[in-house]
């Protein structure tokens, strides 16, 4: 039994989600309402037709007695039974809905009737339609005629009405019968006529029917009235809901230019705002290592902060993660920002500075051809230099102010790590390092601008031997990454890190590096743009750049790339 | 000796007046004579070329009214057989590739030294027929 309890019990319980709905409730309430509605109005209105129609039945009833007295009064006078039976077995057979007429005198024997084997019956005067009159001491000799009347069931169990009607002793009986009833004597018999109610009950049973289907047409109208009115209450549920399981990319549909719909407008705009401060705020999370790596367990990140990473897929709560990251978070923000007013203002600057520095480098060099004088032309070859070099800045500051957004096509990043290593590792300058490959061979492959991943490739090996000198070890490793994160999708990415064994970054130099124009290379070996050009393609990539470094052991720059390329 | 007339067509005077003064002073390699002749602006140069023929045109990319791309293209359909080399300070691949398709032989971005708008110039001059 209590098994049997239990399990009602939880299927209940797997229902709760609907019937606490608000569309359920009220769907519920407005139903009920028009039900309890329907049936009340339904039951008066059934039951006042049913009387009306009853009492329509009965005056015809009593209309149909009184007929027959009149039509009788001269056979009875003349005590002609015979005329008496055929006029009351022509107007039952004439009238429609008479089932039988009988006669009954003061002495409850019946003397005509319809009614096969009825004649000569007694009738007790305990019989229901007897007693109606008969039930104190002395009769009663007037009764109002729904008194008179009464419903039975038929013995086919159709139901009848039947209505006494007396016959009273008028002063022409008491003189002119053959009898010569005493006057003191007021009723000298009655008329007994049974009725079918068929024709009524067909009625009320059509009415009823009728009743029915106009409640029930209602409440559908009403449901399907209340299902449209709902349609966008449900759809908000479902999308906060959808946002609430950590769905960002949810679009609350918008049924129409109402209320509900600037709601929902307006929810979809603060969750895209929502969406955008997740994102970000999932990149900040890989920036502040609060992440695990599939192919590294926990234990050897030593360079985590403490208890910052939780692999039980239970991560730290979206706040928690904000708080921590928030002074990281605005040095981002405030770094893109300048970034990219300064990418605007570079190009402009470029672009002009290029027509005077044409004559600058025109002239200079003219100049060095007619001059023999060796200090002159030393000057001028100074010039003719810097000149140059002023151009190499400019072309640099064009390709880091260039907007263009990458072509992206799915790409096995290995490949594009060799092509930088074939070329790379011919140049004079790697020819006294030691290229490590450490690369994953079965990464999924990521959708990337090849030209441009490659130039971050290049840049950033270019960097490791400046800083080693041209000697040492560059490990290259590929692998695999994810984000787990409580309150959002988990994010796949591939990350290649470069690692040299060089001078290391002093941290206050860590902050600036991405900064364009700082540089801590010789004046005329960098423009300090590399890694801001490295910066904005990594960024337009929906990818990530970071470095880690210690003085004296080496530098670590690590991309980090989505694998779905989404954006 | 063969004569090369050549049309500089560049909104800064300062740029002008270099390469006037670079094929004044440079000598060809080819034994080439260089008649050079600036204007201000595409339209300047359209109403030039009406009156006079240039075998080569040297021209900017970015100058107020007509852009140098569809200076080009109408060169390039009134004097096929002119030779045009672009010179332009605002210098990324993909202005170059559509300079290019369009018909420029070069692409020299600015600043340059003089041997090499010389060396583009020539390359384009040993090409053709004296005029």
């Amino acid at each position: 039994m209590s098994k049997r309890f239990d399990s009602l019990k939880h299927r209940l319980g797997l229902l709760k989600p609907y019937y606490r709905s608000l569309g359920f409730k009220l769907f519920a309430f407005i139903s009920g309402i028009l039900i309890l509605f329907a049936v009340v109005t339904a039951y008066y209105a059934v039951r006042v037709q049913e009387e009306q129609l009853i009492d329509e039945v009965l005056t015809g009833a009593d209309n149909t007695a009184q007929a027959i007295e009149y039509a009788t009064r001269t056979a009875m006078l003349e005590n002609n039974r015979g005329k008496i039976g055929e006029i009351i077995a022509h107007i039952a057979g004439k009238t429609e809905g008479i089932e039988a007429i009988r006669l009954i005198d003061k002495n409850g024997i019946v003397k005509e009737s319809t009614a096969p084997g009825d004649k000569g019956r007694a009738v007790p005067k305990t019989e229901k339609q007897c007693a109606l009159c008969h039930a104190g001491e002395k009769p009663r000799a007037a009764l109002a005629r729904d008194l008179r009347t009464r419903i039975t069931a038929a013995q086919d169990g159709r139901k009848v009405i039947s209505i006494a009607h007396a016959v009273y002793n008028e002063e022409g009986c008491s003189a002119k019968c053959h009898t010569a009833h005493p006057t003191a004597q007021r009723v000298l018999g009655v008329f007994d006529i049974t009725l079918s109610l068929a024709g009524v009950d067909s009625k009320i049973a059509a009415n009823r029917r009728h009743m029915m289907a106009f409640y029930l047409t209602i409440t559908a109208l009403a449901a399907v009235i209340l299902f449209i009115l709902m349609r966008p209450i449900n759809a908000l549920i479902e999308g906060l809901k959808a946002v609430a399981r950590g769905e960002f990319d949810t679009e609350i549909p918008v049924f129409a230019g109402d209320d509900l719909g600037r709601l929902s407008s307006s929810l979809n705009k603060i969750i895209g705002k929502f969406r955008g401060e997740i994102e970000y705020g999932n990149l900040l999370m890989y920036d502040a290592e609060l992440i695990g790596r599939e192919d590294e367990p926990a234990e050897n990140g030593g360079k985590k902060p403490n208890g910052a990473r939780r692999l039980d897929g239970a991560g730290p709560s979206f706040p928690e993660i904000y708080g921590r990251i928030s002074d990281e978070t605005h040095l981002k923000i405030v770094r893109s920002v300048k970034l990219a007013s300064l990418g605007k203002l570079s190009a402009g600057i470029a672009h002009e500075i290029n027509n005077p520095l044409t004559a600058v480098l025109s002239y200079s060099s003219l100049l060095l051809d007619r001059i023999d004088s060796p200090k002159e032309k030393a000057w001028l070859e100074t010039i003719v230099e810097e000149t140059k070099r002023c151009r190499n800045i400019v072309t640099a500051l064009l390709e880091f102010s260039r907007q263009t957004a990458p072509e992206k096509v799915p790409t096995h990043i290995n490949e594009v790590v060799e092509r930088a290593v074939t070329l790379l590792g011919n140049q004079e300058s790697f020819h006294n390092i030691t290229i490590v490959k450490n690369l994953n061979p079965s990464l999924p492959r990521v959708k990337v601008d090849r030209g441009q991943i490659y130039q971050v490739f290049m840049n950033l090996m270019i960097n490791a031997a400046d800083a080693m000198n041209n000697r040492g070890a560059l490990t290259i490793e590929s692998r695999r990454n994810v984000i787990k994160s409580a309150v959002a999708e988990d994010r796949h990415f591939v990350e290649v890190s470069f690692s040299d064994t060089g001078c290391g970054i002093p941290q206050e130099n860590v902050e600036r590096l991405f900064d364009p124009f700082f540089t801590t290379k010789d004046a005329s070996v960098g423009t300090g743009l590399g890694l801001s050009i490295c910066h904005g393609i990594i960024k337009r990539h929906n990818g990530n750049i970071k470095v880690a470094s210690r003085i004296g052991e080496g530098s670590t720059f690590t991309i980090s790339l989505p694998v779905n390329g989404e954006g | 000796m063969k004569r090369i007339k050549l049309l500089i067509v560049d909104d800064e005077i300062v740029v002008q007046r270099s390469c006037v003064d670079i094929f004044a002073e440079k000598r060809s390699k080819y034994d080439i004579k260089y008649d050079v002749k600036t204007v201000s602006s595409a339209d300047e140069a359209l109403r030039l070329l009406e009156t006079e023929s240039f075998d080569i045109v040297l021209t900017d990319l970015k100058m107020p009214g007509l852009p140098g791309i569809e200076l080009i293209v109408k060169i390039k359909n009134k004097h096929p057989e002119t030779a045009i080399i672009v010179i332009t300070g605002f210098s990324t691949v993909h202005t170059a590739v559509e300079a290019m398709k369009l018909g420029a032989t070069d692409f020299i971005p600015k600043p340059f030294t003089p041997d090499e708008i010389l060396s583009a110039v020539e390359n384009a001059a040993v090409k053709m027929k004296p005029s």
